[in-house]
C-alpha cells in the first residue's frame, strides 16, 4: 500500500522488500531512522503505537453526534472526561470489506489491523467449515518495521484472559501470511519478553562501556548467524511445504540478527535509563476477590507493564488484548458474558466502562513518565476499538466505534476532537460496506503513517477500499 | 500453511460463532443469546453419522482390517489406502516448551532448571503442529534463555572443561560436536561441523575460547534441528506418498507418547525392515502406556477431548466456588482419567461406567443434593457427571445445553456440523424471565434459522439439566421440576443411532457412550489426532481410521489403540504435493 504524499510516493513494495533481505530492511530503515535522530535531535520523543481491543463490540451510546471540539462524550465514556483533551472519537468509520460467510466477529477481528479481508485457504480436509484463514503482515508489525525496528522487542501482543486463543477468533496481529503472533498472557512472561533480555545476558564481557557492547554485538553475531546457517543447511533437507513451518521460525532468526547487526554500540541505545530504572516484575495478580477485580488486576498489570516498556524504549508498538477466556470473563452486575445476544442496554455499558476504566489507568501511567517537554502520553497514540459496531447484538461493522488517545510527536494528530466523517448508511450491511464512499479504520492507521513519514506499507490493505490518510485526522 | 484446528479445540471457539452465542442465563433473567452450530445453509454441512457414506476412500481396507493387522502395504511401499487426501502432509513439529526443556536438561546435563523456566511459549503438546508458533517476543525470550542455559552449560560441565582455556583446542571442539549432537538427537553432518567451526575460530580469536564454545551451544540451541521435528523422509524433493525415516518415525513416537527422546534400546530399531520396524516399535509403544510421561500426557489429552481445558480459568460469582474447591475439581477429573482407563487393567468403558470412589472434602458441598434422586441411586455416572466437567460446559449463571450438546456430538462422537449462518436475527427469539434454561434454550430451538441446527445440537445437552452450572444435582428449576428426558436425535445427514432411546438424564447416556462403537471410534480419531500433532483428514472417516480404531473398539484397551496407531499408515507416511 502505497501512502500517497505530495510529490512522487516512495515505493518499495513488499516483494521487492524481501527479495532485498537486509540490504530492502536497511534502506527502508533508513528513512525512518533518520527521522527519529531528526526527532532526538529537536527534543521530541520517539513515536509509540498502541492498539487495544476488547472484543465483542462497545455500546453504541458512544455516538453522541456533537463534532468538534466541545464534544460530549457518551455515557459509558464519562471517565475519559479528564482526557477530552487528548483524545478523539472517530464517528464513520467501517471496516475493510470481508465475507459475512465468515464467522462475523472472527473475521471482523481479522480486518481490525489487516485491512483487508482474511485469506480463504478453503476447509481443511474433511472439515466443511472454514475456519482456517489467515492474514498479511499486519500494520502493528509493518509499523514495528519503522518505529520499532531499534528495539530489542519490535512489537509485542499481550493478551486478557484469552488462554492462547486457540481458535484464532482473537487473533489480531501477524507477522506474515498465516503467521498469528499470539497474545502473551502470564504478567510475568510478558516482563522477560520485554524486560529480561537485556537484563538477563550472562556474558562476561567486561565493563568497559563501548568495549563491552562492541564485543556483546560481535559474540549475538555470530551465535543468531550461526544459528541461520544451520537453519539454511536444514532447508536443503525439506521439501517445500515444510518449509512453510521453517518460514516462521527464520522470520524471528532473521529478524533478531537484523536487529544485532543494525545495531550502534557506540550510540547510547534507546533506553531511557531515568524511565527503566527501578523496575521490577510484577508480582503474579492473586486469585482473590470477584471476577472483576481479579481480571482488572491482571489487566492493569499487563497494560502498567507494557507502559512501562513504552516508556523506557524496550518496545514501541503494542497489541492489547482486552478479553476473557471462552467469553467466562464478568463484570459486576453484568448478565452473563460479554458475548450475549439480546441482553439489556446496562449489560453492554458495565463492559464498555470496565474497558474505560483499565484505559484511563493506562494513560495515567503513560502521562506518569516524563519525556522532553511533556511525557510518553504526548508520543504514543493508542487506538481502541471492538470488531463489532452499530449495535452489540446485529453485528454490524458500521459506524465502528473508534477511540483515539495520545498523540504522536509534534502534535501532528488532530485530538480533543470529535470528528464526524460522512458516513453513507444503508439498513442492509453488505451495501454498506460495498459502498467505496465509506472510510475504513485502516485509513487512520495509513495517516499515522504518513505523519510519520513512512513512505510505503507494501500490500497493506484492500486498495479497492482505500482512498488513503484520512485529512479530517491531521 | 493451513491451520488445522486441533482436537478438542472445537468447543473454545463456539462463543464467536454467528448463531451461536451462549444462551446461558442468569437465574434470574429475561434474556437470551444463542449458542451452537447456527443455523445450516442449504447444501452445507454435514456429517458423517452412523448412516452416512464417508468421503473417496472410506470403503474398507483390503487385509487391513482385522485386529492387530495394520493396514496392508502394496508391493511398493505406499499404503494401500492410498487417496493422498487422507495423509497428512509433511510438516515440521516444534517440540512444545515442556518437552524442549527436558530435551535440554538432558543433553546438556547439570544445566540448573531455574535456567530454562523461560522456555517458556504458548503452544504445549496438545497444540497442533501449525499452531505452534513463535512470535518476535518470544524468540526474545528463548534467545535470553539460551545465553543462559550455554553460559551455564560451558562454564561447569566436565565435558566442556577443555573450552575454558582461553587457547583453540580441538578436544574442545569435539566435545562441543557431541553435545551438539545431543542437542541435535542425531550425529552431526559434515557441512554442519564446519559451520561450528567457522564460527567457533572467529569467536575465539576475538574472545577467547569459553566465549566461542558459549556461542557454538548457543546457536545449536535457536537452531530448528534442536527445535524441530522432521518429516522430510528420504527424498524431500519427490512427490507423492513416502514413507518416514525410521528415525523421523521413532523421534515422533517417542515424543508424542512421553515427550522425551528415544532410548538406547529403542534407537537399536534403526536399521531394520520395515516390518521388523513397525513391529518393535509397535512393541514399544505399548510398553510406554504404564510410564507416568505417557500417562500424564493422556489426562492433558483426556481434558481436552472432553472440553474440560479451562477449567482452572473458569470463573463463579458464587463464594462456594473458591479456588480450592476448583482446584478439586481439576484434581478430581485428573484423578479419574488416570484411574479409570490408564491403569493397569483400565478401559474405556469405565470412564463412563464408574464413579469416583471417593468425594473429595472440597466437593463434598456439590454433591450433597445428590440424594434427592427420585430414584433414590446416584443421578451420576462416570465422567459426564464430574462437576469439573459439568461447570466447564456450563455459562456463568446457569447450565448450557448447547456445551452440552456439542460436548456429546463433536467431542464425544465426532458429528461435523454445518458452519454457522450469520446474521441470525435474535429479536425473533422471545424468553420471558420464569422459563427454565430447557425452555428458552428450546425457543432458540424452534426459530429459524437457527432451528435446524439446534434441534440437533440440543437434545443430548437437555439430558444434562438435572446439573446446574456449579455441578450440583437439581430436580427443580424456577419452582417447577427440571426436564431431562431427551435423546440423541439422528445426526446430520446420517441415521440414528443403534440403542438410542428416549432417556432421563445422564445415567443412560453414560451407559450407551460406554458402548458405542462411535464413541470409541471418535476417541481413536482424537486420539490418533494427538499423536500425529494434527488433525486426522476426515477424522473418523479416514481411511486408515478403520484399521487403528479395530482393536480398540472391541478391547477399550489404550494399549492397543497406541499400538495400533503407530504403525498405522497414517502414522508412517506423508503424502507430499509439489507447490508450484
Amino acid at each position: 500500500m502505497k501512502i500517497m504524499r505530495s510529490g512522487t510516493p516512495l515505493r518499495l513494495g513488499r516483494r521487492n522488500f524481501l527479495r532485498g533481505g537486509l540490504a530492502g530492511l536497511g534502506a527502508i530503515g533508513l528513512a525512518a531512522s533518520e527521522q527519529m535522530r531528526t526527532a532526538h535531535a529537536a527534543g521530541i520523543g520517539q513515536p509509540r503505537f498502541v492498539f487495544i481491543y476488547t472484543s465483542s463490540g462497545i455500546h453504541d451510546s458512544w455516538r453522541t453526534g456533537t463534532p468538534g471540539p466541545n464534544f460530549k462524550l457518551g455515557p459509558t465514556m464519562d471517565m475519559f472526561e479528564p482526557w477530552k483533551s487528548r483524545m478523539t472519537v472517530m464517528d464513520g468509520l467501517t471496516t475493510a470489506r470481508f465475507s459475512y460467510g465468515l464467522n462475523p466477529h472472527w473475521a471482523a477481528a481479522h480486518c481490525l489491523l489487516g485491512g483487508r479481508e482474511p485469506i480463504d485457504y478453503g476447509p481443511a480436509p474433511g472439515e466443511e467449515q472454514n475456519m482456517s484463514s489467515g492474514s498479511q503482515r499486519t500494520f502493528d508489525h509493518l509499523l514495528a518495521d519503522h518505529i520499532g525496528k531499534d528495539t530489542p522487542v519490535n512489537n509485542i501482543v499481550l493478551g486478557g484472559l484469552d488462554n492462547n486463543n486457540e481458535q484464532r477468533g482473537l487473533d489480531l496481529s501477524y507477522y506474515g501470511r498465516d503467521m498469528p503472533q499470539r497474545a502473551i498472557h502470564e504478567v510475568d512472561s510478558l516482563f522477560t519478553a520485554l524486560f529480561g533480555e537485556g537484563d538477563l545476558n550472562p556474558l562476561p564481557l567486561g565493563e568497559d562501556g563501548l568495549g563491552a557492547r562492541q564485543r556483546l554485538k560481535q559474540w549475538e553475531q555470530e551465535a543468531l548467524g550461526l544459528g541461520q546457517s544451520q537453519s539454511a543447511a536444514l532447508r536443503s533437507r525439506l521439501g517445500q511445504q515444510e518449509l512453510l513451518y521453517l518460514q516462521q521460525y527464520e522470520h524471528n532468526l532473521n529478524d533478531a540478527f537484523r536487529r544485532v547487526v543494525e545495531t550502534d554500540p557506540s550510540a547510547a541505545g534507546p533506553v531511557n535509563v531515568a524511565a527503566c530504572k527501578g523496575l521490577v516484575a510484577p508480582e503474579v495478580p492473586g486469585d482473590g476477590g470477584s471476577s472483576e477485580e481479579k481480571n482488572a488486576r491482571h489487566h492493569d498489570t499487563q497494560l502498567s507493564t507494557l507502559a512501562a516498556a513504552l516508556a523506557c524504549g524496550r518496545t514501541r508498538v503494542g497489541v492489547a488484548v482486552m478479553d476473557g477466556i471462552r467469553n467466562t470473563m464478568r463484570v459486576t452486575g453484568s448478565e452473563d458474558r460479554h458475548h450475549k445476544h439480546q441482553a439489556s442496554d446496562e449489560h453492554y455499558k458495565l463492559w464498555d466502562r470496565y474497558a474505560g476504566k483499565r484505559i484511563v489507568k493506562f494513560l495515567d501511567k503513560l502521562a506518569s513518565y516524563p519525556e522532553g517537554d511533556g511525557t510518553v502520553l504526548d508520543n504514543t497514540i493508542i487506538i481502541w476499538t471492538s470488531e463489532i459496531s452499530y449495535n452489540a447484538t446485529d453485528h454490524w461493522q458500521q459506524y465502528h466505534p473508534v477511540f483515539l488517545f495520545g498523540g504522536l510527536p509534534g502534535k501532528k494528530l488532530k485530538m480533543g476532537h470529535y470528528l464526524q466523517i460522512p458516513y453513507h448508511f444503508s439498513s442492509k450491511k453488505q451495501d454498506a460496506l460495498d459502498d467505496t464512499r465509506n472510510r475504513r479504520l485502516h485509513e487512520v492507521y495509513l495517516t499515522i503513517a504518513n505523519l510519520l513519514n513512512i513512505p510505503d506499507l507494501g500490500d497493506f490493505a484492500d486498495p479497492k477500499y482505500t482512498k488513503g490518510p484520512l485529512n479530517e485526522l491531521i | 500453511m493451513r491451520k488445522v484446528i486441533g482436537v478438542g479445540l472445537v468447543l473454545s471457539g463456539l462463543p464467536l460463532l454467528g448463531c451461536s452465542a451462549d444462551i446461558s442465563f442468569s437465574d434470574d433473567g429475561a434474556n437470551v443469546s444463542t449458542s451452537g452450530g447456527g443455523a445450516n445453509a442449504p447444501g452445507a454441512g454435514g456429517t458423517a453419522g452412523p448412516g452416512s457414506s464417508g468421503p473417496e476412500g472410506s470403503a474398507s481396507v483390503p487385509g487391513g482390517s482385522g485386529p492387530g493387522s495394520p493396514v496392508s502395504m502394496n508391493p511398493g511401499g505406499a499404503p494401500s489406502c492410498s487417496e493422498t487426501a487422507q495423509l497428512l502432509p509433511p510438516r515440521m513439529i516444534r517440540l512444545s516448551h515442556a518437552e524442549l526443556r527436558q530435551h535440554i536438561q538432558a543433553a546438556l546435563p547439570g544445566v540448573p532448571a531455574d535456567l530454562l523456566k523461560n522456555v517458556k511459549f504458548q503452544a504445549d503438546h496438545v497444540t497442533t503442529a501449525s499452531a505452534r508458533g513463535m512470535s518476535g517476543a518470544e524468540f526474545g525470550i528463548y534467545f535470553s534463555a539460551a545465553k543462559n542455559v550455554a553460559n551455564a552449560y560451558v562454564a561447569d560441565s566436565a565435558e566442556l572443561a577443555d573450552c575454558r582455556a582461553t587457547a583453540l583446542d580441538a578436544s574442545c571442539l569435539s566435545a562441543l560436536n557431541h553435545a551438539i549432537e545431543r542437542l541435535y538427537r542425531r550425529p552431526v553432518e559434515a557441512a554442519e561441523r564446519e559451520q561450528f567451526r567457522g564460527t567457533f575460530e572467529r569467536v575465539s580469536k576475538a574472545q577467547g575460547a569459553k566465549e566461542a564454545a558459549t556461542a557454538l551451544i548457543t546457536g545449536a540451541l535457536i537452531a530448528p534441528q534442536t527445535q524441530y521435528h522432521t518429516e522430510a523422509g528420504d527424498a524431500p524433493n519427490q512427490s507423492g506418498v513416502y514413507r518416514l525415516t525410521q528415525h523421523e518415525t521413532l523421534q515422533l513416537a517417542r515424543y508424542a507418547l512421553t515427550g522425551k527422546s528415544p532410548s538406547e534400546e529403542e534407537l537399536g530399531l534403526l536399521g531394520r525392515t520395515p516390518e521388523e520396524f513397525d513391529r518393535g516399535l509397535s512393541e514399544f509403544a505399548a510398553r510406554w502406556v504404564s510410564t507416568p510421561d505417557f500417562i500424564e500426557r493422556m489426562v492433558d489429552l483426556s481434558e481436552h477431548i472432553f472440553g474440560v481445558q479451562y477449567l482452572p480459568a473458569v470463573q463463579r460469582e458464587e463464594e462456594s466456588f473458591t479456588p480450592a474447591v476448583q482446584s478439586a475439581m481439576v484434581a478430581q477429573f485428573r484423578g479419574f482419567v488416570r484411574e479409570k482407563v490408564l491403569s493397569p487393567g483400565g478401559n474405556f468403558a469405565d470412564l463412563f461406567l464408574q464413579n469416583p470412589a471417593q468425594v473429595m472434602p472440597e466437593l463434598e458441598a456439590i454433591y450433597k443434593d445428590d440424594k434427592l434422586s427420585p430414584s433414590g441411586e446416584s443421578p451420576r455416572l462416570g465422567v459426564l457427571g464430574l462437576p469439573g466437567l459439568l461447570v466447564t460446559l456450563s455459562g456463568p449463571n446457569g447450565s448450557d445445553p448447547v456445551m452440552r450438546g456439542l460436548l456429546v456430538r463433536e467431542l464425544l462422537l465426532c458429528e461435523t456440523l454445518p458452519p454457522p449462518v450469520p446474521d441470525a436475527d435474535f429479536s425473533l427469539v422471545k424468553v420471558t424471565e420464569d422459563m427454565q434454561t430447557r425452555e428458552r434454550f428450546d425457543m432458540l430451538a424452534q426459530t429459524q434459522p437457527c432451528a435446524s441446527c439446534h434441534q440437533t445440537i440440543n437434545p443430548p445437552g437437555y439430558l444434562f439439566e438435572n446439573f446446574d452450572h456449579l455441578g450440583r444435582y437439581r430436580i427443580e428449576e424456577k419452582g417447577r421440576p427440571v426436564n431431562a428426558v431427551s435423546t440423541i436425535t439422528p445426526p446430520f445427514r446420517g441415521g440414528p443411532y443403534e440403542g438410542v432411546g428416549e432417556w432421563n438424564g445422564i445415567v443412560p447416556l453414560a451407559k450407551w457412550l460406554a458402548r458405542s462403537p462411535e464413541a470409541r471410534r471418535c476417541f481413536a480419531t482424537n486420539f490418533a489426532s494427538f499423536v500425529l500433532s494434527d488433525t486426522v483428514p476426515y477424522k473418523v472417516e479416514n481411511c486408515n481410521m478403520k484399521a487403528v480404531a479395530s482393536r480398540f473398539v472391541e478391547t477399550g484397551q489404550v494399549a492397543d489403540l497406541v499400538a495400533d496407531v503407530v504403525r498405522s499408515p497414517l502414522f508412517t507416511h506423508r503424502t507430499r504435493e509439489v507447490m508450484q
